[in-house]
């Protein structure tokens, strides 16, 4: 079974604790014993039971003196596994999306439908850098829908605002659902909610699941990223890693941006030699005659891939980008140019003129690099068109081209 | 050969150091000693505490033939000895 | 416990041992002799097509079981695996928490000193602790381990920290994402060899490995790896069974009270 991470955005005290906790429960992914205990600290805080207590968040793991805790549940559903994590504040939750693991395709949303919070910068923020990091579909649990008397009308308004920043943002039509919930009373969370008759579609679980499973789609073509060299006795093997299509032994390939034809010798994989190695895999190859070094691509040789040293991307931005950075993509490392022409306006999701992209923004700008890469967008090849900046070694911001 | 073993054991008792655990090594594989049992007596807490703490050792019928210490001593610092009780099995389990 | 693809996270953890060799001038791993660094070994052994390309230091405070000490002679030398140990000392007076009362940790530095090592491979996994805090398979040694994104190495789309990053060494967590059942896994299909203290004699087994004075049995009559795995399917204590009770409870109040509820 794959444990698919599920990203969950939304501004603080929108409910994503309580959300994970009463999922633990409607999917019977905790322990009795967990969930005993939970009642038992409501029960000794003279409150009603509140699910959020049931994360294991209140382990705290102590590195170096300091607190950390960030949660993580594990929730299974239908033949699927599902990781929620969760991050106790705004910037905490920005820092885990741009320095951590890589997620998946697909987010959770939470927007509180209780008067004075609705959509807030924080929830629009949150699906800026959702659709710069590659989510492409975002399921959107309008929740505490219970506080505002399971009103449509309020469902309604916060669907509408949602869905125009989506737009304006990039999202495609479509890839954006929405259901009212109640976490706290688990309305529309596994099952359809009584209280929520008005509500015809799907509960929230069963959007996950069909968000998780989605297809990819894109180009097939082969994409071999070189990463190095390792040695077999008295044999020099590249290594590489297979982002894309496939890879067979025998196979003429076009190594870029060298520009040169080379034909794949002998193939391993995870120790053996094989006939054929597809995306996902870590390969060990030889190839006569080419030199490749770490950041060449692999293609295939009827493929026409694009070179250069100039680019449009869209940024975001840790602090301050400035004009001088260096780059990374792909494994290699590159002195660039930032010269920004756009930033994203937070109110309506659009591109305004800009010349620089405030602390925790996103802008477009157009970027020149000290030498030659292979030129792909985000859009076409995700794995490909990603890059990190740093100013002077320290983290500055990410990129996606196109 | 269990008295070979038993002078070796007591010499280990009054001069804890390498050379005595290298003969009880040697002698180890031919005893008929085949389970250990590690017990520290009073926990581990402090240095002193590895003088109150021994390893019983066992013949291939779960007997008692013999406890020897858990540490060598080197000067004033212990270090573990369990290494020299290498192809025993454990008994920890079986409490 | 969930069972996850070892298929893909193979992939994922031969990825990071290959990048970790890539960037690093002098890597070392660390090699306990349990089940989680073993499979680790075995992974990399695979990415290197045969040869660990790496040292393995194994930190011994003395206290180890025999069994353990066999495992690790026998299969450093069926492997032909470059093992270092490091020695630690009993020291003379013992404060709470530290393990068997010998500072490993001052051993480890020794012997990352005296070779030089900027790379330490360290087979932890993030279902071990309940929550393993932040998902980092590169971490900086001599940073301090706040809490602000803007200093943390952004770990994101394959790219990992190297030694620019930092001045002193890098832990790398090759299999952070792995569940203890997806390493029984493993181990069964790639017939990785077992330290047979994880198999039941008299009703009893050990599930994870340190040293004789902190390692706790557990109930259990699996004589298998397949054994094992069945009995985690159904289990509901934590691997690390034997923790005291008392410290999580006290957690869960101080986080109550930073929350504001108390």
């Amino acid at each position: 079974m794959d444990i698919k991470r599920v990203t969950l955005l939304g501004n603080k005290d929108h409910g994503k604790s309580t959300l994970i906790g009463s999922l633990l429960i409607a999917t019977k992914s905790a322990t009795k014993q967990r969930i005993d205990e939970a009642k038992k600290v409501s029960m000794k805080l003279g409150r009603d039971f509140e699910p959020g207590f049931i994360l294991d968040s209140f382990e705290e793991e102590r590195e170096g003196g300091l607190t950390i805790d960030t949660t993580r549940a594990q929730i299974t559903y239908r033949d699927a596994a599902f990781e929620f994590i969760d991050v106790p504040g705004h910037e905490e939750l920005i820092g885990n999306m741009i320095s951590g693991a890589s997620y998946g395709d697909f987010a959770v949303l939470m927007v509180s439908a209780k008067g004075g919070e609705g959509v807030t910068e924080q929830t629009r923020r949150h699906l800026v850098l959702a659709k710069l990091l590659g989510i492409r579909r975002v399921v959107v649990a309008v929740n505490k829908m219970d506080m505002v008397a399971y009103k449509k009308e309020r469902f309604e308004a916060i669907v509408e605002s949602v869905q125009e920043f989506c737009m304006n943002v990039g999202f495609e039509p479509g890839s954006v659902v929405f259901v009212p919930v109640s976490a706290y009373n688990a309305d529309n969370l596994v099952k359809r909610s009584m209280h929520i008759r008005w509500y015809r579609g799907k509960p929230l679980m069963e959007l996950i699941y069909e968000a998780a499973s989605a297809r990819k789609k894109g180009n097939r073509g082969l994409r071999l990223l070189f990463q190095g060299t390792i040695k077999s006795g008295r044999k020099t093997l590249y290594t590489g890693k297979i982002v894309n299509g496939r890879l067979r032994r025998g196979q003429r390939i076009l190594v870029m941006p060298l520009g040169k034809n080379a034909v794949v010798s002998s193939l391993y994989v995870k120790g053996k030699e094989i006939g054929s190695a597809s995306e996902g895999n870590n390969v060990a190859l030889e190839m006569p005659g080419t030199h490749a070094t770490r950041g060449c691509i692999g293609f295939e040789p009827e493929s026409n891939p694009r070179c250069g040293t100039v680019f449009e991307a869209m940024v975001f931005s840790v602090g301050r980008i400035p004009k001088k950075v260096q780059l990374r993509m792909n494994g290699s490392e590159f002195m660039a140019d930032v010269s920004v022409f756009g930033e994203i306006d937070l109110k309506s999701g659009k591109i305004k003129e800009a010349n620089s992209i405030k602390p925790l923004g996103t802008g477009k700008a157009k970027i020149r690099l000290s030498r030659s890469v292979v030129i792909e967008s985000a859009a076409e090849c995700p794995e490909m068109g990603r890059f990190l900046l740093y100013d002077s070694g320290k983290f500055a911001g990410i990129g996606v081209i196109g | 050969m269990v008295k070979e073993i038993d002078r070796i054991v007591d010499s280990l008792w009054s001069v804890n150091d390498a050379g005595n655990w290298d003969r009880l090594r040697k002698k180890l594989d031919s005893s008929g000693i085949r389970y250990y049992r590690v017990v520290f007596e009073h926990g581990l807490r402090k240095a002193d505490d590895m003088n109150k703490s021994y390893v019983e050792l066992y013949d291939s019928k779960k007997k008692l033939v013999s406890k020897v210490p858990v540490a060598v001593r080197d000067g004033k610092k212990f270090e573990g000895a369990l290494i020299y009780l290498k192809g025993l099995s454990n008994m920890n389990k079986v409490d | 416990m969930i069972m996850q693809n070892i298929s893909e996270l193979e992939e994922k953890s031969a990825y990071i041992i290959r990048e970790t060799k890539e960037k690093f001038e002098n890597v070392a791993a660390l090699w306990s002799g349990g089940k989680d660094s073993t499979a680790m070994i075995m992974i990399a052994r695979r990415a290197f097509l045969g040869k660990v390309p790496f040292p393995v230091i194994h930190i011994d405070n003395g206290i180890d079981f025999p069994e353990t000490y066999k495992f690790r002679d026998d299969l450093a030398k069926k492997w032909n695996l470059n093992l270092i140990v490091a020695k630690s000392r009993i020291k003379p007076e013992l404060s709470g928490f530290s393990c068997c009362g010998s500072n490993k940790t001052d051993a480890l530095k020794e012997v990352m000193k005296e070779h030089g090592f900027d790379a330490l491979i360290v087979s932890i996994r993030r279902d071990e602790h309940g929550i393993r805090a932040k998902e980092r398979y590169f971490s900086p040694r001599d940073t301090e381990f706040k809490w602000n994104y803007k200093d943390q190495p952004a770990e994101l789309w394959n790219n990992y920290s190297s030694k620019m990053d930092t001045k002193g060494h890098v832990r790398v967590h090759p299999i952070l994402d792995w569940n203890e059942i997806d390493i029984w896994q493993y181990t069964l299909k790639m017939k990785v060899p077992v330290n047979p203290l994880y198999y039941s004699s008299n009703g009893y087994r050990y599930r994870s490995l340190g040293c004789t004075h902190c390692t706790v049995p557990v109930k259990s009559n699996a004589r298998s790896v397949k054994q094992i795995m069945d009995e985690l399917k159904v289990t509901e204590t934590e691997e690390r069974a034997g923790r005291e009770q008392d410290k999580e409870k006290a957690y869960v109040m101080e986080k109550l009270r930073a929350l504001g509820y108390m």
